[in-house]
């Protein structure tokens, strides 16, 4: 049994033959043998060439008639295959009960680097093998790439990423290479494997979602037989490695979302309330201080708007800096080098497009800065990350927004760009809204001014001409009174040309009193009360001019013809001045051939009557027919036909007062035609004859 | 022959027009005696040393209504309010056309309105108005005086 023959054997202790490590407990049973309390037991003995074999000894005593001692008979029985059984059976109790556990270890955090850590520990503890990896394989492109490394040198790992195409499929059964000098795998990576040492190894791919995702790979620097026990441990590590990563990688990756929605949500926010400002308020300075107020802390350390006035300049409106004491240092840096034609600010300004710097090296500041005294600013900021964005309004550039975070290491992103982008374009709308709507208010201000300057002039001239005319009338009283009292005394008694200076002197005053009379007419023409305005039956107001007019027309022997005549919207007293003015004109401006004749009609022209009044007199040459309205306007000497060239301004200003209009035409014969326009009276339904 | 002549009071400021008044009256041929006051205040006086001494006051009085101080509206009103002033008759002589001023006049129970116009011939009607007057308190108010 133990490969010894029975005379090297003999002569021999029994304890020679038992293995080092069962001595003491050979020693032990040997005493308990004495009191025949020795039950069957297992032992190692020594083989012939010093390997230990398990044994069932089974001892009793030998003794003689008196109950002596005489010595031990043992039977000795081979158990080494049972023991054998009994170990592989332990070990596997081992690996399954490192298994559970590895299950929960492995499950148990979220992260997929933390779990990568723990599954390599769990590798070395279940399967030993002297080098381990894990494959992964980037979702998207399917490059591999290793995700966790033990036992490998730099060198393998580096050769074997180049020589695993991103096309490498895995398949979902383990592959297991006992001796790759023996049964070559994969002939190209033949000399890696050969260089790394590595002669067997088992892959246990990593399923996720049906796909192999990655392996875990167990490197052996020795040829290996895998027995099923062993390929089953590494697939169950695999398939446990592969639903903790899949669980943490699907955690990250709804972490990640919400963190980007709770930025985006963040962002909206920012944006929604920044809007809201920008579109309250029409104080644009103070709306734009709101909205840097509203973006430090949350999106930005430092956050600026500057605008470009109306020489170019551009001038910061607001800024808010998260360290208010820190201001100065902005305000002097803006003032030394802001207006640098190569600063941010110009160039944005220049070209329209945003400028996103992520993260603010010293390399870039370098680049940027045009002095070293620049340089040492710009390092003083602790600039981190930058953003400056246009406000375009109308295509034009009219401002820079930008924020800037500083030590607090956070980096914009596209993201971020986009929103103040945004953000820009509504500060612009802001802006140019406020500034149209501060131009058209000074514009309409400007033009209320102006009508009230207008109005007062009005007025004062109106008051002027009036006070003017009514003081002129007294002394001019005297004047015309005392020369005429001249000429009944003195007339004759004097010479020739005496007698002609007193009739100067008397018609100049006698002109002058006619031409005050009707400047105070002429003044007063349109100051009337609206309430006088009202439905006016024109054919029986042009009887009442005719009445007033009863002498001179008898005089002249005048006849007149009234067609049926409208009602208009006008104040009786202006309606009346009008007949009476043109009617006596065609008194005044008669021809010899022939007795005056006078006709009035009228005419609908939408919503105004137009009323002609029609003479056969001397008539009017065209050339002059927009002459004669004007004020002191005369077409003929004193000597032939006095008048004062007011009356048909007068006439002017009536019509115009009640948006209509007059002119003077040919008419049909000699003569002329006055026609004037005026509202109809709707009330009286349009036509009232 | 009257044994006093007629007293016609004439409250003018414009020697132009007392001149052409005293023109007027004489064009008329009514023999008066004729006194001018020039202004409102001095006619306002006249009126209140008359009243407590009792002393002359006119026949009639011509009233210019356009007067430096106080004006002839004031001036007629404050006559009206003593009964023998109030029953001198007044014919107002003004160049003002204004109706608010005739209106007054007339409530305050004037002869006469006489607008000063600018024609000479016409101007001399204001002794015509004056000669009814005088005929009216001749044979009416059995007045002593005559001119």
């Amino acid at each position: 049994m133990l490969g010894r023959k029975a005379e090297d054997m003999r002569g021999h202790s029994a304890f020679d033959f038992v293995a080092p490590e069962d001595g003491e407990l050979a020693l032990s049973n040997f005493t308990l043998v004495h009191s025949d309390a020795l039950a069957p037991h297992e032992i190692r003995l020594l083989r012939w060439d010093g390997a230990p074999l398990w044994t069932n000894v089974a001892a009793s005593s030998l003794r003689d008639a008196n109950g002596a001692f005489l010595g031990v008979l043992a039977m000795v029985t081979d158990i080494s295959e049972r023991k054998k059984a009994e170990e592989a059976q332990q070990a596997i109790e081992r690996q399954m009960t490192l298994l559970i556990e590895a299950s929960g270890t492995l499950l148990e955090s979220p992260a997929s680097a933390a779990v990568l850590g723990r599954l390599m520990q769990l590798a070395r503890r279940l399967v030993e093998a002297d080098a381990y990896c894990v494959w992964r394989r980037a979702t998207g492109s399917g490059a591999w790439y290793i995700a966790a490394v033990d036992g490998l040198s730099p060198n393998y790992q580096s050769t074997l990423l180049d020589q695993m195409g991103d096309a490498e499929e895995i398949g979902a059964e383990p592959i297991v290479l006992e001796d790759i000098e023996r049964i070559p795998f994969r002939s190209d990576r033949s000399t890696a494997y050969r260089e790394e040492g590595i002669r067997s190894l088992i892959v246990a791919p990593l399923r996720i979602h049906g796909e192999t995702a990655g392996t875990v790979v167990f490197y052996y620097r020795s040829p290996h037989r895998f027995s099923d026990f062993e390929i089953r441990v590494a697939s169950a590590l695999g398939n446990l490695a592969a639903a903790a990563l899949s669980t943490a990688e699907l955690y990250e990756r709804e972490t990640k979302l919400r963190k980007a929605a709770e930025v985006e949500e963040r962002q909206a926010h920012f944006l929604a309330e920044a809007s809201q400002m920008l579109a309250s308020s029409l104080n644009y300075e103070a709306t734009l201080n709101a909205v840097v107020d509203l973006a430090v802390p949350s999106f930005a350390d430092l956050a600026s708007i500057s605008i470009i006035d109306d020489s170019g300049e551009t001038h910061p409106v607001a800024v808010k800096h998260i360290d208010p004491p820190k201001m100065p240092l902005f305000y002097e840096y803006q003032q030394r080098f802001g207006s640098s034609e190569n600063s941010a600010t110009k160039m944005v300004l220049k070209t329209g497009r945003p400028l996103l710097v992520e993260d603010i090296t010293s390399q870039y500041l370098a680049g940027r800065a045009q002095s070293e005294e620049q340089l040492q600013f710009l390092r003083d900021f602790h600039l981190s990350s930058l953003i400056l964005a246009p406000l375009i309004a109308s295509g034009r550039p009219m401002g820079t927004l930008a924020f800037v975070t500083l030590d607090s290491g956070r980096r914009y992103s596209k993201s971020d760009l986009a929103l103040a982008e945004e953000l820009a374009r509504r500060a612009a709308t802001a802006v140019e809204n406020a500034r149209l709507f501060t131009q058209s208010e000074a514009a309409q201000r400007a033009l209320q001014r102006s009508n009230e300057e207008l109005q007062r002039a009005n007025e004062d001239l109106h008051q002027f001409a009036h006070s003017a005319s009514h003081d002129l009338q007294e002394p001019l009283r005297m004047v015309a009174v005392y020369s005429q009292m001249l000429e009944r005394r003195y007339k004759g008694a004097l010479d020739a040309e005496a007698d002609q200076f007193i009739d100067y002197a008397v018609q100049g005053a006698r002109r002058m009193e006619m031409l005050v009379r009707d400047l105070l007419g002429y003044t007063q023409a349109v100051n009337i009360d609206e309430s006088a305005i009202e439905p006016v039956d024109v054919g029986e107001v042009a009887n009442q001019a005719l009445a007033n007019l009863r002498t001179a027309i008898l005089e002249s022997g005048a006849s007149v013809e009234l067609d049926p005549l409208p009602a208009i919207r006008i104040a009786p007293a202006h309606l009346l001045q009008l007949f009476q003015n043109l009617i006596g004109n065609a008194l005044k401006y008669r021809s010899d051939a022939a007795p005056p004749f006078i006709k009035i009609s009228s005419e609908r022209r939408g919503k105004q009557w137009e009323i002609r009044v029609q003479d056969n007199g001397i008539g009017i040459e065209p050339q002059y027919a927009s002459q004669v309205f004007g004020l002191f306007k005369r077409l003929h000497a004193h000597d032939k036909y006095a008048g004062t060239g007011i009356g048909l301004a007068i006439c002017q200003k009536i019509v115009e007062r009640y948006g209509g209009r007059i002119w003077v035409e040919a008419g049909n014969g000699p003569g002329s035609m006055f026609c004037f326009t005026l509202p109809a009276a709707e009330s009286a339904g349009g036509d009232a004859r | 022959m009257p044994d006093k002549p007629i007293r016609v009071l004439l409250v003018e400021d414009n020697l132009g027009d007392i001149v052409l008044v005293r023109e007027a009256l004489k064009e008329a041929q009514l023999e008066c005696e004729l006194s001018i006051q020039d202004n409102g205040e001095s006619m306002l006086r006249m009126i209140e040393k008359s009243e407590q001494d009792g002393g002359p006051f006119p026949d009639i009085v011509l009233l210019d209504l356009n007067l430096p101080r106080i004006d002839g509206l004031q001036l007629l009103e404050r006559m009206r309010r003593d009964p023998r002033w109030a029953e001198v008759p007044v014919v107002i002589a003004s160049s003002s056309d204004s109706p608010h001023d005739r209106q007054v006049a007339a409530a305050l129970g004037v002869s006469e309105y006489f607008r000063k116009p600018s024609d000479y011939d016409q101007f001399m009607r204001i002794g015509a108005i004056v000669r009814r007057l005088v005929a009216h308190l001749v044979t009416g108010g059995g007045s002593t005086a005559s001119c």
